[in-house]
């Protein structure tokens, strides 16, 4: 059951989130509390398969990135989709705690980046901010 | 055995799993997920978490039957087995890949085997005590959520 402060955000599928992580676990698990905050969801496997998302011409707003994943890391694809002029909040993932690989991730172009594992609070608080700011 | 007794036993099943730090946080997280047009998702999540570890494990284990290790790909599988382990709240499990994937940067063979060993022995013991943890919770029938005892 989830808190009050969750019950009282259910943001009615205003706002549209894609997932970008190799776990499988992991995406279970974003998917599971996004749909619960009723945010439509998509999720990808590897940062080319999100890039390739955008480049097909869907548009999110908000992109929940992995670091470390095959193919394309979170860096490169959120680097590749700063350079496409992709605006929507990107929020890194990282098992990194603060220090050079967080800030290596943020210096490619994410707006925010938090150690897993992303709490439920924190990701309300990054909804309600993009919500509050549509 | 009385329902009020099972979910007695239940919950004090769970809290031993935190006192004795088989989970974090991350498990509170998942069961506040849970909810009646998802009774069983917390059992899903850990059932995917011990099937796809098997993959995982037999990845590691064929790594390590090269020689010199490569531990470049073992530190790749270790990864993604951390972030699984994480993502259920498996702390001691998640320790022990944090420790393996410390010696794979120091390119210590012995401490991938020793730590691995290790983390093979964690898993079994969180296998078993989450089995008989939802075998438990089943038999005790729905209950409110569980709050961690502070």
């Amino acid at each position: 059951v989830m808190g009050d402060a969750a019950n009282a955000l259910v943001f009615n599928n205003r706002l549209t989130a894609l997932v970008v992580d190799d776990c499988k676990l992991t995406r279970m698990v974003y998917m599971h509390n996004l749909v619960n905050l009723g945010v439509e969801v998509k999720e990808v496997k590897n940062g080319k398969q999100a890039v390739d998302l955008f480049q097909s011409g869907e548009v999110f707003d908000l992109v929940l990135m992995d670091l470390e994943m095959p193919i394309m890391n979170g860096a490169q694809a959120t680097k590749m989709l700063r350079e496409m002029g992709v605006g929507t909040k990107i929020i890194g993932v990282t098992a990194h705690s603060k220090g050079p690989e967080q800030d290596a991730f943020m210096e490619a172009g994410l707006d925010e980046c938090h150690e897993k594992p992303l709490t439920l609070e924190n990701l309300i608080n990054i909804l309600r901010d993009i919500d509050e700011n549509l | 055995m009385g329902s009020k007794q099972l979910q007695y036993q239940v919950a004090s099943m769970r809290d031993t799993l935190f006192k004795q730090g088989y989970l974090d946080e991350q498990f509170v997280q998942l069961e506040e997920l849970q909810d009646d047009d998802n009774p069983n998702f917390v059992e899903d999540i850990v059932k995917s978490f011990f099937q796809d570890s098997v993959r995982s494990f037999n990845n590691i284990e064929k790594a390590m039957e090269s020689h010199p290790f490569d531990f470049e790909k073992l530190d790749k599988y270790m990864h993604q087995f951390k972030g699984s382990s994480s993502s259920i709240g498996a702390a001691k499990i998640k320790e022990e890949s944090t420790m393996f994937r410390e010696y794979c940067r120091q390119g210590s063979a012995e401490g991938c085997l020793r730590t691995f060993q290790q983390l093979k022995k964690e898993h079994a013991i969180l296998r078993k005590k989450l089995e008989t943890y939802f075998q438990l919770a089943r038999q005790a029938g729905p209950t409110e959520t569980a709050c961690r005892s502070k």
